[in-house]
């Protein structure tokens, strides 16, 4: 596994990081980019192998760290960019958007999707900051098809 | 011995318009991997389902298909299994649909045990219809249709499946679908009605039965010292909400009987297989007889 670099100047700061976030998602509320930022991370801890989240731990913020601890014992093999969408969108208020499934305005329903690649890119821009090029290969190679792209082009 | 097929052969062309992240998508992934692992051929299967959008899961499937009316799968599945018993029949319905408009045909299925395989996508809300609360919405449930929170008791599908006397119960859970494509191939091979009753987040309006909520409760019976065939452990299990939930086999009666095995017109071979004397002899008189055998 590569090794990542040595920590830099406030790399460990949370309010940093969220900021970071804030800004690529100009998302308006602290809360709102917390729960993008929980969601993503949670569904990484569902694909990745253990030592790839501890690695990854170690170069963010300790507060975030909860999310990346996967209660399963192995990556489920058949996860794929549908689910890790799955559990992005829970962080999506899903009222009030446009719903494409029937062409027009609901009140009561949107179509998340690109919300949710969005939100997951905004997440994983900020952290491709804090990681080594190498490994930021590494883990796309072990993300979920689709998802290794919305990370490397992030 | 069984040869394993490749899953993409049940690739349909067909665009999906499940919402992104549903976790019909992984049920829909879970089937295909489990007819693959048991050999079974598309041909070899029929997928029936009813009305909602995990009904649609058929259309998304290279395999025969028969989307039926709201409720109805189960009496048509049972149909198409007495027609041609050699027919692998698996139903595919939501909650809504399988326990509620369709919940008499769930429980008669439970005790009739036809030789079927019914997978549940229980999202515990009615989602094509814009998220009305549904049978098996938790008492408190805020929705359109219920703002002031559900006021009924949840349907419990499991206690009730135990009660009416099914033969294979189930859970599984859409964010471990390798785990649930283990429960399908089960519930294919075991001889009778399988109830694998799929916890599925509906992402855009069940916003409390998310991935995670289901996450940070779910357990897997089989790392537990469980036994299936032990009725009132069952019971225990099913009622198991909240804190809790279990994920694997919560019952099975071994050896047991399916239904089409004991119908005697069927002893001289299925309507099916009986077709071939029709069309080699298709006069009137022919079809006569072959209705008269079969009243």
């Amino acid at each position: 596994m590569p090794q990542m670099g040595g920590q830099k100047e406030g790399t460990l700061d949370y309010g940093q990081f969220l900021s970071e976030v804030q800004a690529n998602g100009s998302f308006t509320s602290r809360e709102e980019t917390e729960g993008a930022v929980a969601s993503v991370l949670m569904a990484m801890a569902e694909v990745l192998p253990r030592e790839q989240l501890q690695a990854l731990a170690t170069r963010l913020p300790p507060e975030v760290m909860v999310f990346l601890r996967r209660s399963g014992s192995e990556p489920d093999p058949l996860f794929d960019s549908h689910l890790f969408l799955g559990w992005v969108v829970s962080s999506v208020d899903a009222t009030g958007g446009r719903d494409e499934t029937t062409g027009g305005l609901d009140m009561t329903a949107s179509y998340s999707g690109p919300e949710a690649i969005r939100r997951a890119q905004c997440v994983f821009s900020a952290l491709k900051k804090r990681i080594e090029p190498d490994h930021q290969q590494v883990l796309a190679d072990l993300l979920p098809e689709d998802v290794n792209g919305w990370f490397l082009n992030a | 011995m069984v040869t394993r097929l490749d899953p993409k052969l049940f690739d349909a062309t067909t665009d999906i318009t499940w919402c992104a992240g549903c976790g019909d998508f992984a049920i829909l992934k879970a089937l295909k991997l489990a007819l693959a692992d048991l050999g079974i051929e598309p041909y070899q299967a029929l997928v029936v389902s009813g009305i909602g959008c995990g009904s649609k899961l058929p259309d998304y499937m290279n395999v025969n298909a028969y989307l039926t009316n709201h409720g109805r799968p189960l009496p048509i599945a049972t149909a198409a299994k007495l027609a041609n018993p050699d027919l692998h029949v698996i139903v595919t319905n939501g909650d809504g649909d399988s326990y509620g408009i369709g919940g008499n045909h769930f429980v008669q299925s439970c005790r009739r045990n036809p030789n079927l395989t019914h997978i549940v996508e229980n999202n515990q809300i009615y989602g094509l219809t814009k998220g009305q609360y549904s049978p098996t919405s938790d008492k408190g449930f805020v929705t359109t249709t219920s703002p002031d929170g559900a006021i009924e008791l949840a349907f419990n599908p499991l206690s009730v499946a135990l009660g009416a006397g099914a033969t294979f119960i189930s859970r599984a859970f859409a964010g471990e679908p390798k785990h649930m494509a283990g429960l399908i191939a089960q519930g294919i091979q075991h001889q009778g009605y399988a109830l694998i009753d799929v916890l599925q987040p509906c992402v855009t309006f069940n916003r409390t039965n998310t991935y995670d909520w289901y996450r940070k409760r779910v357990y897997h019976l089989e790392d537990e010292d469980y036994d299936p065939s032990d009725r009132k452990a069952a019971w225990e299990k099913a009622h198991e909400w909240e804190e809790r939930i279990p994920l694997g086999v919560l019952y099975r009666v071994e050896g047991a009987t399916a239904y089409e095995d004991q119908v005697k017109a069927l002893e001289g071979g299925s309507p099916v297989s009986r077709l071939d004397d029709l069309v080699k002899d298709p006069r009137p008189q022919q079809y006569e007889r072959l209705k008269e055998r079969f009243t």
